[in-house]
């Protein structure tokens, strides 16, 4: 029922972007950009480079995926693009929506897309889209199989290794640790995941067990509460996501487990707060801003040239500890 | 003897026998089960979801249907965070505010259905998206945290190191129970979930009755939104999301028919009962990850499965 309802939707959505579409030759697109954005756009587009660019947001809404939007915005404003930003906002059912939204992108043919990738369903549509002459680049999340002309983004490898390594300085290279993670079908998280292994396999650091909470923190907590009941011996928590990393330091803070040693990922105020407390050793830090800014640029080259320089664009993480939290932004 | 027997021709008993197996096999498994940190920790998120499934219950027992609670959950929960923070609101006045997005998204609710008859599940669905649209537009995807140690308080633990939110939940509970089985107003609203058409040429007013409902639901999803940004400190622009099926699968589970004229709130609270022990369970008797879903469907299906026959059985094999 809710799947029918769903389709319903989006051939609505459909339809309109399509009308969207046929307006837009007439006057530049209006979107999150403003009034500066649309008469840059309209300079551009005088010029005759006023690319149409969408964005397939995994999560709209989501601090993460603002922070990249503004990267866009600033990019837009710049290079007098327009980017439409479209996708899903709610987190539980994210991973399937994205399917629809990237459909739809599609259908409204813009000059180029970008989008988050690593799900398996994107792989297909990242294809289609190659083929109907839309070039696509994957952001923050890579489809390597597919035919994207690039990928920008963390190099999650290079990310869950740093967290990997973070770990086994911050308990001495040893623990038992367990691991807290937004979704199971997430090949980026995953992948961070057996990165983490990677990096602590000559330590005697050793993985308890493994569990999902949806990137809701009231699900995380519960299941960090659990996790405490179940493994006494354990001595410290990864937390794939934002949220996860601040349940356990939740938990942590009101149960008083001292001695359990939290390493996360993102920079979100609260998780840098629990930092300068000492409740969280370290997280991962990505750079979303760079994504979007250096995405749009991406775009608008590999259309002004037909090809850009590298294959995959790395924005590179920082390690945040109580050592440099006041420092790491500069 | 006698009360044993009426006791095992409660409705409820058919859902309590899952919930207790449930808690006996963790046990079992892993004995960390029954300690008070764990069973406070596991009462305290049934205490949040059974508002939920309790407003659920007077909507479905009204023959109706809601998929907005987990938006209005959300919304109510950042609307009282950002108005203590942003507006620099005392904490009384920004839980009211949050309640009031829960008497809104009733109204708004019960005016779409009852006054345009859209149907329920579009209406709510579209009420789903706009709440969530409207925490998205206030919290610009933000999370708020640091709030006054007054509000942290409603959210923290209470007398005899039992968290507020389970007395709460109890009283509403209660009240509710109360509310469906001895007043005017619930007799009426089984009536209308019964026969809606029966019911108006007894004279009861249909639209009224229904539009009391929403309202009810609604307030009781804010309060619960507001209830875990307390308990979580944190308002969470993703907060809520999908709580709706775990709510109504939840009432479900207990025994509140999805088709109108019956609901029990012992039941419904049972039911979410089970659905966040099972949250709980299998971390702890180490279920994997991969596997956790597969697991919670299955108990989910027995669940209800148990509960028919037993039922089946006790009315003759109807």
């Amino acid at each position: 029922m809710r799947k029918r309802i769903l389709t319903a939707m989006m051939a609505g959505v459909l339809a309109c972007s399509m009308l969207y579409g046929c307006g837009s030759s007439q006057e530049p697109s209006e979107n999150s950009g403003g009034s500066a954005s649309e008469e840059n756009a309209e300079q551009a587009a005088a010029q005759g480079d006023g690319y149409e660019f969408i964005f397939v947001c995994p999560i709209v809404g989501m601090e993460y995926w603002n922070m990249c939007s503004d990267g866009i915005e600033q990019a837009d404003n710049e290079l007098g693009t327009s980017t439409q930003i479209v996708g899903p906002t709610d987190a539980s059912t994210f991973t399937t929506e994205i399917a629809n939204y990237m459909e739809a992108a599609i259908s409204s043919q813009p000059d180029a897309i970008m989008g988050y990738s690593g799900l398996e369903v994107m792989g297909p549509l990242i294809d289609k889209a190659t083929e109907l002459g839309i070039p696509y680049l994957a952001i923050d999340s890579d489809a390597p199989d597919s035919s994207r002309f690039a990928y920008i983004g963390t190099d999650p490898y290079n990310a869950g290794y740093q967290s990997g390594e973070g770990m086994a300085e911050l308990t001495g290279g040893t623990a038992k640790v367990a691991v807290l993670c937004s979704s199971l079908s997430s090949e980026k998280e995953m992948e961070e995941v057996e990165a983490f292994k990677d990096a602590v396999a000559d330590y005697d650091i050793e993985i308890l067990a493994m569990e999902e909470t949806n990137g809701d923190l009231a699900t995380a907590v519960t299941k960090m509460e659990a996790l405490v009941s179940t493994y006494p011996e354990m001595t410290a928590v990864l937390g794939t996501s934002a949220y996860d990393v601040q349940a356990a330091a939740k938990v942590k803070e009101e149960r008083g487990l001292d001695d359990l040693v939290l390493v996360g990922y993102d920079d979100q105020e609260e998780t840098l707060n629990y930092i300068r407390d000492g409740i969280i050793g370290g997280v991962v830090v990505q750079d979303p801003y760079t994504m979007g800014y250096e995405g749009v640029r991406l775009l608008k080259e590999y259309l002004d040239n037909g090809s850009v320089e590298q294959e995959v664009y790395d924005t590179g993480t920082i390690f945040v500890t109580i050592d440099n939290v006041d420092s790491y932004r500069d | 003897m006698k009360v044993i027997k009426k006791a095992m021709k409660m409705r409820e008993v058919g859902v309590l026998v899952p919930l207790l197996l449930l808690w006996i096999i963790t046990y079992f498994i892993n004995h960390a089960f029954f300690t008070s940190t764990n069973m406070i920790a596991l009462f305290r998120s049934v205490s949040i979801t059974a508002l939920g499934a309790i407003g659920a219950a007077f909507v479905f027992c009204g023959g109706m249907m809601d998929v907005s609670a987990g938006s209005v959950y959300g919304l109510a929960g950042m609307l009282a965070a950002i108005a203590m923070k942003d507006w620099g609101m005392p904490v009384a006045a920004a839980i009211l505010a949050g309640l009031l997005v829960g008497v809104a998204f009733g109204l708004v609710n019960s005016l779409i259905i009852n006054g345009f008859e859209v149907p329920a599940f579009i209406a709510t669905l579209g009420t789903q998206y706009i709440a969530r649209g409207i925490v998205n537009v206030i919290s610009e995807g933000r999370s708020y945290t640091g709030f006054p140690d007054g509000f942290n308080a409603i959210g923290g633990m209470g007398f005899f190191g039992i968290p507020w939110s389970i007395y709460i939940s109890l009283m509403v509970a209660v009240i509710a129970a109360y509310v469906l089985k001895y007043t005017v107003f619930g007799r009426s609203l089984m009536a209308v979930g019964g026969n809606p058409e029966t019911a108006r040429t007894c004279g009861i007013n249909v639209k009224l009755i229904r539009n009391a409902a929403y309202i009810i639901n609604a307030v009781l999803c804010a309060l619960a939104g507001i209830l875990s940004t307390a308990r979580l400190e944190t308002a969470q622009a993703a907060a809520g999301s999908g709580w709706e099926m775990t709510v109504i699968a939840a009432a479900i589970i207990g025994g509140v028919s999805m088709y109108g004229g019956s609901a029990t709130i012992l039941g419904a609270v049972i039911g979410v009962g089970i659905m966040e022990t099972l949250t709980v369970s299998m971390t702890m008797i180490k279920v994997n990850a991969y596997w956790q879903r597969v697991v919670i469907g299955i108990v989910i299906i027995l669940a209800v499965g148990m509960d028919t026959f037993k039922r089946k059985r006790m009315s003759g094999g109807k």
